[in-house]
């Protein structure tokens, strides 16, 4: 863990998980991806690299640095980290994924 | 036995009396009817519709009913009630408008209940058993672009609804009459001397509307699935020249999603069906403002598919 893992107030740890506990359904096309989240029945127009994201969320839940280095996006850059922060509160806005604080 | 192998007199008759049965695709219909001159509205327009013998008369997916007002509404300003399962699902119309309140309530009680399809509200023609869907907003000109295909060859599938079964993606044809609205019932007279239309209905909540016969070898063919090959979202403009641009599939899918009466009903299942109709489809945005040209276009879009499609190896 990194200090860019900890939210700013508590201090404490996040870690993305994946809100589905009914399946995700894709359709992948060339620039664009679809998604059905089966439990809410809402589709979702997602662009990269989101989808990369709620698939390595699928896989194992994750801090944000930790996913950036799993898509190789380097997580040297406190911007992307904080771009990627701000991706994933947009994500848990729809309802697709989820803050766990450790 | 076809509808208009009945004479009028006996059509009458069983409307009047225990109801007539017959099948438009894959439903079977139940209809009774007192009203006077809907029978010769069937007999014109349905003509070409089998009747159901037995076993297959016992069975129908919708029971209609077309009923006037008891008491003293029957004779100051009557009106004609549409009815499923002895249940008004409509706002009543004047008596003489029994037809367009038919197709009307039809197509209302088929897209709140054919949940068994995922239906698109769409025209859809199709050469041999590739369908062309053409999805849009009412104005847009589709079910005058969809008369004007039928009424050059090709095969009617529906002005109205796309069937599609969510399991293989085939569409089941319903080949019921078009439903040409104020200027267009013109230009398809213009288009086509030859086509059939029924009556006109003035003063119809979409104006005035009038009803193209479905085309026989349509009705013939009813039974035949075809598969989706292409999507065209077409937009009617005044003066404009005939433009296809590609759409990309993703935001494709969305329109036509967006375009179902049950895509959220159906769940997975319904998602699944829409990417499978965008995946298989040559997809185009359609702006045109000459019902000739478009045709042409059309046509001319279908033989640049087809030799691209023999070119294949």
């Amino acid at each position: 863990m990194r200090s860019t893992d900890k939210q700013p107030d508590s201090g404490s740890i996040i870690v993305w998980t994946l809100l589905a506990d009914s399946p995700l359904l894709w359709q992948r096309f060339e620039n664009g991806c679809l998604l059905f989240n089966t439990g809410s029945g809402t589709t979702h127009l997602l662009n990269d690299p989101v989808p990369d994201i709620l698939t390595e969320l699928q896989s194992a839940p994750a801090t944000v640095v930790e996913l950036l280095d799993r898509l190789d996006l380097g997580s040297e850059d406190e911007q992307v980290v904080h771009q990627l922060s701000a991706l994933l509160q947009d994500l848990d806005q729809l309802g697709l994924v989820w803050p766990e604080n450790l | 036995m076809k509808i208009k192998d009945l004479s009028r007199q006996d059509l009458a008759s069983k409307l009047s009396g225990t109801g007539l049965r017959w099948a438009t695709g894959p439903f079977h219909i139940h209809l009774k009817s007192s009203v006077p001159g809907f029978s010769d509205y069937l007999h014109q327009l349905y003509g070409d519709h089998p009747v159901l013998q037995p076993p297959w008369s016992d069975i129908a997916d919708f029971h209609l009913q077309l009923n006037q007002n008891n008491g003293y509404r029957r004779l100051i300003r009557p009106q004609v009630f549409f009815q499923m399962d002895g249940v008004n699902h409509l706002a009543p119309f004047p008596l003489d408008h029994a037809p367009p309140l038919f197709e009307w309530g039809w197509n209302f009680v088929i897209a709140g209940r054919a949940n068994h399809f995922l239906i698109l509200h769409t025209a859809v023609v199709a050469k041999g058993n590739r369908a062309l869907i053409l999805p849009g907003v009412p104005g847009s000109g589709k079910s005058t672009l969809c008369a004007a295909l039928a009424l050059r060859g090709w095969r009617l599938l529906s002005d109205e609804f796309a069937l599609i079964r969510p399991d293989d993606g085939q569409i089941a044809p319903l080949p019921r009459p078009v439903a040409l609205k104020n200027q267009s019932i013109e230009i398809i007279r213009e288009f086509d001397a030859q086509a059939v239309l029924g009556p006109e209905f003035p003063k119809t909540r979409k104006g005035t509307v009038s009803h193209l016969k479905p085309p026989g070898d349509s009705v013939e063919k009813m039974s035949e699935l075809a598969r989706p090959g292409w999507v065209i979202f077409p937009h009617y403009q005044e003066g404009q020249r005939p433009i296809l641009e590609r759409v990309p599939p993703e935001y494709a899918f969305l329109r036509v999603a967006a375009n179902a009466f049950n895509y959220e009903t159906l769940g997975g299942a319904g998602f699944n069906a829409v990417g499978r109709i965008v995946r298989g489809c040559e997809l185009f945005d359609f702006r045109y403002g000459n019902l000739a040209d478009a045709v042409e276009t059309v046509e001319n879009l279908l033989a640049s598919s087809r030799q691209s499609t023999e070119a294949t190896p």
